[in-house]
């Protein structure tokens, strides 16, 4: 086991590595000069040089990657152009505020999600299996911001139940937090929900009519115990992959979700760097996002080999 | 009695210069002391060091923290405000600052001409705008506690549009204890309202500063909070979490508010002028004035100011960067109104009747996404067809120098006419270096009224102003927009009736909740 867990380690940081490559080429492709942005039009020229050797702009690109890599790798992400601040703290001031929205949509999407997909299956073709599916429909296709600016306007202002926007740290106060978290979490959990319930029926329906369920069922064993004890834990494999996968969206859908909440989390600071063409905090938080995703794919391969014994098996 | 005068003469200056709404200010009830205002930005200011404010979002909380030597009057003229008087000497190459006494900095320094000096100073070594209006600056010297005297190496004109601009007076004693990252976090001005929290992406926090050289301001505090959108801002207004939003060019969601009961205040000095900079240099049609000339007959103001900007309620149409009846403007700018056979006309005499394609670059935006397609519809009718280029904010920057065809700049009016005319158009500079016509008359001309006296610096602009919109034809404004101020009825303030953004802050006042 030790040794898969390394050969999977070593294939992580070929990933994270080539991620931030492409990502430092994709950035330094976008037309516009952060200089400019940042001290505008009327800047000299003194003042644009300046402004690019403070942020070795003025260095060819695979010497400013070497330079920005070598930093990050004793913990230095740079400063961030915009801001003037250190990278590292802008992230650190942020990422809170998108995990601890990201982090319980997720956690609902996949225990409801998982809980939806089974009941629907059960009750194949039935009311609630449509509803299901009807609500699941909606929540892949409906984009996050318009289900967004929905919630805002119905719940926010016109039923005046829940606030606009706005965030605070449950840490401050745990009842405002929930109170503010309520619709970006919902919303973000929504799609989430809906991805983790379609691929939780459609594995429960495939294992509910293999032989061994059959059997299972003829030995005279409650539908309840077939059910959960012996169709549940195989048609989970699939499903653990699905939530893995989803793992990113906590980053990717916060963009939106923060945008329409106010949220200033991870995703808001992603589009003021492209906007501003901050790549020291584009090239940062691709870095730890990227970081992020690796360890719980990692993470979700080694729980395979506790949901699925034959995966253990391989390990060996 | 006080208020009453204020408020009538901030309705007889906005009456004055074309802004068709005005504010319902006239309040009689004694101010209530307390209470907090809310009021959007976008996003987090990139700096609050007082020498680096620049952008929008900067530009929208800096005058209750900062205060400026000199602000610009409704005509965008600067007029002294922390200081006296302020008079130049063409001859001797200096100003003389006399400074207003018993002012503070919020951290109880007292504001006074070695603090002056040390800010000009600080100003010409770090200044976001140092480039373009300290140039000439070479020091300047505290003659007596409220006296300093600047010496310029060669002569500006210009001089006091910089200080207004982006000069604040920043506290030297806490620039020099907290160090420039230091002061980021806790700027120490001269404003009703002093800084106590900068939450990063959320917003800013302020507490009104009781020793207030005009007075202990009525409110507790203002908040700059972060509503990136416009969509949400509004909803929050609605909700009472926002006390102020700001609009320009968005007459629906004005509108809209305003039949809710909210107040509309238009700001005296216009917002935008939405222009067509031409490319005269390039080998192609546009070269020939003429075809120039026909692009600004084929466009109907008029019709479009009618339609977006509901007939002069949100902006105006005008043939320069200045509102009519205003000290900047110029009389003798005749203009191209809307005359399709003449622009028809001058396409064939220029032998461009047919088969031309136009490219118009613009910065992606609602209104002026609007403005775009409108134009290019205009302009077929005439048979140029039109390739329109939306460029991402971003990506803007890089057509600066060179752009092909027209680009629809937005150009920012919060300075004058005059300030604008000398920045942009002239050589040695970014902005239309390849393709405006720089004729060596308008640069003699901007040379010539930077150097002088108020009297000829005026004559030359409107000069300047008169040859490139009508005879180069370098420019020609489609439209200019007011920023409008949207406040609730609880809200007592002349906020943004001037100036975008500004207020008499120590003045303003909620009702009780």
């Amino acid at each position: 086991m030790g040794r898969y867990i390394l050969k999977r380690l070593g294939i992580s940081l070929f990933v994270v590595l080539m991620v931030s490559i492409i990502t430092f080429a994709l950035v330094k492709i976008l037309p516009g000069d952060p200089a400019v942005l940042a001290l505008g039009t009327e800047a000299t020229d003194e003042e644009l040089e300046e402004f690019h050797a403070k942020y070795n702009l003025d260095k060819p690109v695979v010497e400013q990657y070497f330079l920005w890599m070598k930093g990050a790798m004793h913990g230095d992400l740079g400063d961030s152009i915009k801001f003037s601040r250190p990278v590292t703290v802008c992230i650190a001031e942020r990422l809170p505020r998108t995990i601890s929205i990201g982090l319980p949509a997720l956690i609902i999407a996949s225990v409801l999600g998982i809980v939806f997909g089974v009941i629907s299956a059960v009750f194949r073709g039935g009311v609630v299996d449509n509803f299901i599916t009807f609500l699941s429909t909606i929540g892949l296709g409906a984009p996050q911001f318009w289900l967004g600016i929905l919630a805002v306007t119905v719940f926010g202002l016109r039923l005046d139940m829940l606030p606009l926007s706005g965030y605070v740290a449950p840490s401050e106060d745990f009842g405002q937090y929930v109170y503010h978290a309520i619709l970006p979490v919902s919303i973000l959990a929504f799609g989430l929900l809906a991805s983790v319930a379609r691929q939780s029926r459609s594995n429960m329906l495939e294992v509910i009519n293999q032989d061994y369920i059959r059997t299972a069922r003829a030995n005279g064993l409650s539908e309840s115990r077939v059910i959960f004890r012996h169709a549940l834990k195989n048609a989970l494999i699939p499903v653990i992959t699905t939530i893995g996968l989803q793992v990113r969206v906590i980053f990717g859908g916060s963009l939106m979700i923060e945008q329409v909440f106010n949220i200033a989390g991870i995703g808001s600071l992603i589009t003021i760097a492209i906007q501003g063409r901050d790549y020291m905090v584009i090239e940062g938080c691709v870095l730890m996002i990227s970081v992020f995703v690796v360890i719980i794919n990692l993470i979700i391969d080694l729980l395979y080999g506790f949901v699925d014994p034959r995966i253990r098996k391989s390990w060996r | 009695m006080k208020k009453i005068v204020a408020i009538l003469t901030a309705i007889g200056l906005l009456a004055s210069t074309g802004s068709m709404i005005t504010p319902v200010l006239a309040e009689e009830a004694a101010p209530v002391k307390g209470g907090t205002v809310n009021i959007p930005i976008t996003g987090d200011p990139t700096t609050l060091q007082g020498w680096m404010l620049r952008n929008s979002n900067e530009n929208v909380l800096a005058t209750a923290i900062y205060e400026t030597l000199l602000r610009y009057d409704e005509n965008g003229i600067p007029q002294p405000y922390l200081c006296e008087s302020f008079e130049g000497d063409p001859e001797a190459l200096t100003y003389t600052i006399k400074l207003k006494e018993g002012i503070t900095f919020q951290d109880g320094t007292p504001f006074d001409a070695d603090a002056v000096v040390w800010n000009l100073d600080y100003y010409k070594e770090n200044g976001c705008l140092s480039g373009s209006y300290f140039g000439e600056y070479e020091k300047s010297e505290a003659i007596d506690e409220s006296t300093v005297v600047v010496h310029l190496s060669s002569w500006n004109a210009l001089f006091n549009y910089g200080l207004a601009r982006s000069c604040y007076m920043c506290s030297p004693t806490a620039v020099e204890e907290l160090g420039a990252d230091g002061f980021n976090e806790a700027p120490i001005g001269t404003g009703a309202f002093k800084v106590t929290k900068w939450e990063h992406g959320e917003g800013i926090y302020t507490e009104k500063y009781a020793d207030y050289w005009q007075g202990e301001p009525n409110l507790d505090g203002v908040n700059f909070m972060i509503y990136s959108a416009v969509a949400t801002q509004q909803a929050a207004l609605e909700k009472g979490d926002l006390d102020i939003i700001n609009l320009s060019g968005d007459a629906v969601t004005a509108e809209a508010l305003e039949a809710e009961g909210y107040t509309l205040t238009n700001a005296a000095i216009p917002a935008t002028a939405y222009t067509f900079c031409f490319n005269t240099q390039a080998d192609t049609p546009l070269a020939d004035v003429r075809v120039r000339q026909a692009i600004c007959y084929a466009i109907d103001a008029d019709k479009i100011v009618s339609a977006l900007l509901r007939d002069g309620k949100f902006g105006t149409a005008s043939n320069q960067w200045a509102i009519e009846g205003t000290s900047m403007y110029n009389d003798e700018v005749q203009g191209y109104g809307y005359d399709v056979e003449t622009a028809k006309k001058l396409l064939e005499e220029a032998n461009y009747d047919s088969d031309f394609v136009l490219k118009i670059n613009y910065q992606v935006g609602d209104f002026m996404g609007q403005l775009a397609q409108i134009c290019a519809s205009q302009l077929e009718a005439i048979g140029i067809k039109v390739e329109l280029n939306a460029i991402e904010v971003a990506n803007y920057v890089n057509y600066f120098g060179e752009w092909e065809g027209i680009l629809f700049h937005q150009m920012g009016l919060q300075n004058g006419q005059f300030s604008q005319i000398s920045a942009n158009m002239i050589t040695g500079i970014n902005f239309g270096s390849k393709t405006f016509s720089h004729r060596q008359d308008t640069l003699d001309l901007i040379a010539e009224a930077n150097a002088s006296g108020e009297e000829t610096l005026t004559k030359d602009l409107k000069e300047v102003v008169r040859i490139l919109f009508d005879e180069t034809v370098d420019l020609y404004t489609v439209a200019i927009t007011y920023t409008t101020a949207v406040t609730g009825p609880s809200l007592h303030s002349d906020y943004g009736v001037v100036q975008a953004n500004r207020a008499t802050w120590h003045e303003m006042w909620k009702d009780a909740e």
